[in-house]
């Protein structure tokens, strides 16, 4: 068996097991709701408003910064598996391709972007 | 190892029910190990009563929780609530796919396992990231902020000391990762790289000292706050099942899966993955909580740097060797 298939088969296995306990457990539990019951949990205070809003950019800042780091760490996987046979050039290119990664970082760094206070 | 018996459609099929069932089984009895364990560092006695040693208490939480009343707050984004404990099962589950256990027993071997276990991984933590947002309530909605960020900065950290592993081994697939590894483990030239990786996994995990996303002194429990019946118990059962995948990755990654001296195939494996597990739990009860600031910090400023250092050393080594 080819094996694509296999992890197809076993994307379907995962999503069943997790999805069939989540199923069995809402058909056979009590429903019983009352007003109280329903209410978020805020240690005991009267919910206020939708919580939902905008959100501090700091964490849009991370994000920004992950999704290009990321991007250019994911160049380096097909890299990886060539540095046997290309040897030196791979070396040269590798210790390149880090020094540019390295030049946005240090940029990101200078510009505060990843001082979190 | 080759078992006659695992040959054909209907041996995988069989392979792949008593490796899942063996790994959740696993996963609820690291919830009861938690517990005697804690207990024990704490000097006390711990779950006892269900069985000898407290053996049954898993199953008895199982049954219980199944049969308790499933409370969606009116502000939750119904779907939402139910997507969320179900991703955070299935990721372990896609996880260990691509784990080889010993010559021979692995449910998959595609060349991209690496890449595959990364990725499904980091499935748990939109589980833990929508459980948050779906909740409708402002402690869970903390927690899944705090999550998000914290993810996303181990990530990256992560995937290039997993690349040092890759890079010695010349594949992305675990199985020649784990060949490549017959002769010299590779925590010996890629200590960097297994330092690097191993605090990245607790970080993954949500494990203290990086448990920000749950904290509950701050937070009340964090993103499964607003979760009950079996939805919380998979979220409960997710975590101890991601401890699980983050030892069986450590072990295979850096400290040679199945390879060992005197003792056969799947014992050594089974020994460093308990090591790992014991390991989380020890610290657990050792270091204190980091503060936000602090890990974001760490990630960025200090495993980053270190992480692409020891893929520098991984290529000088594998070029001078």
């Amino acid at each position: 068996m080819d094996e694509l298939w296999k992890l197809g088969i076993m994307l379907l296995i995962a999503v069943i097991l997790g999805y069939a306990g989540v199923v069995l457990s809402i058909i056979l539990g009590p429903k019983r709701p009352n007003k109280e019951k329903l209410e978020p949990y805020e240690s005991g205070v009267r919910p206020g408003k939708w919580p939902r809003g905008r959100l501090a950019v700091k964490y849009f800042l991370v994000a920004v910064i992950f999704l290009i780091f990321d991007v250019e760490a994911i160049l380096l996987f097909p890299w990886a598996l060539h540095v046997n046979d290309l040897r030196i050039i791979a070396a040269f290119e590798g210790g390149f391709f880090i020094l540019v990664l390295l030049v946005g970082y240090v940029y990101a760094w200078a510009k505060g972007a990843i001082k979190w206070l | 190892m080759d078992f006659i018996l695992f040959k054909g459609y209907i041996g995988w099929f069989l392979k792949v029910g008593i490796i899942l069932f063996i790994f959740l089984t696993a996963a609820a009895y690291m919830v009861w190990a938690e517990r005697r364990v804690s207990a024990w560092m704490q000097d006390r006695i711990g779950p006892n009563l269900v069985g000898p040693f407290g053996l049954l208490q898993p199953l008895a939480d199982v049954l219980k929780l199944i049969f308790k009343e499933d409370i969606v707050p009116y502000v939750a984004d119904r779907f939402l609530h139910f997507l969320a404990p179900g991703l955070i099962l299935a990721a372990p589950v896609l996880a260990i796919t691509v784990i080889p256990f010993a010559p021979g027993i692995w449910i998959s071997n595609p060349d991209f396992g690496l890449l595959w276990l990364l990725g499904s991984t980091s499935i748990a933590a939109y589980g833990v990231i929508l459980g948050g947002i779906a909740g409708g309530s402002k402690y869970p909605l903390l927690g899944s902020l705090r999550s998000m960020s914290q993810i996303v900065s181990y990530e990256l950290p992560m995937g290039i000391s997993a690349l040092g592993a890759a890079v010695m081994a010349g594949s992305l697939s675990l199985v020649d990762i784990v060949e490549a590894q017959r002769s010299l483990w590779f925590i010996v030239p890629q200590f960097l790289g297994f330092l690097v990786f191993l605090i990245t996994t607790y970080a993954e995990t949500n494990r203290l000292p990086f448990d920000l996303p749950e904290a509950e002194a701050e937070l009340t429990g964090g993103y499964h706050t607003e979760f009950s019946s079996l939805k919380f118990g998979w979220f409960f059962a997710g975590e101890y099942a991601n401890l699980i995948i983050a030892s069986l990755s450590v072990s295979v990654l850096f400290l040679g899966g199945w390879y060992g001296p005197f003792l056969p195939g799947i014992h050594w494996l089974i020994l460093k993955t308990l090591f790992f597990l014991f390991l989380f739990l020890w610290v657990r009860w050792t270091f204190p909580r980091f503060r936000f600031d602090q890990l974001m910090f760490f990630s960025w400023k200090v495993l980053l740097p270190l992480s692409l250092l020891n893929l520098m050393i991984a290529t000088l080594v594998k070029l001078l060797w």
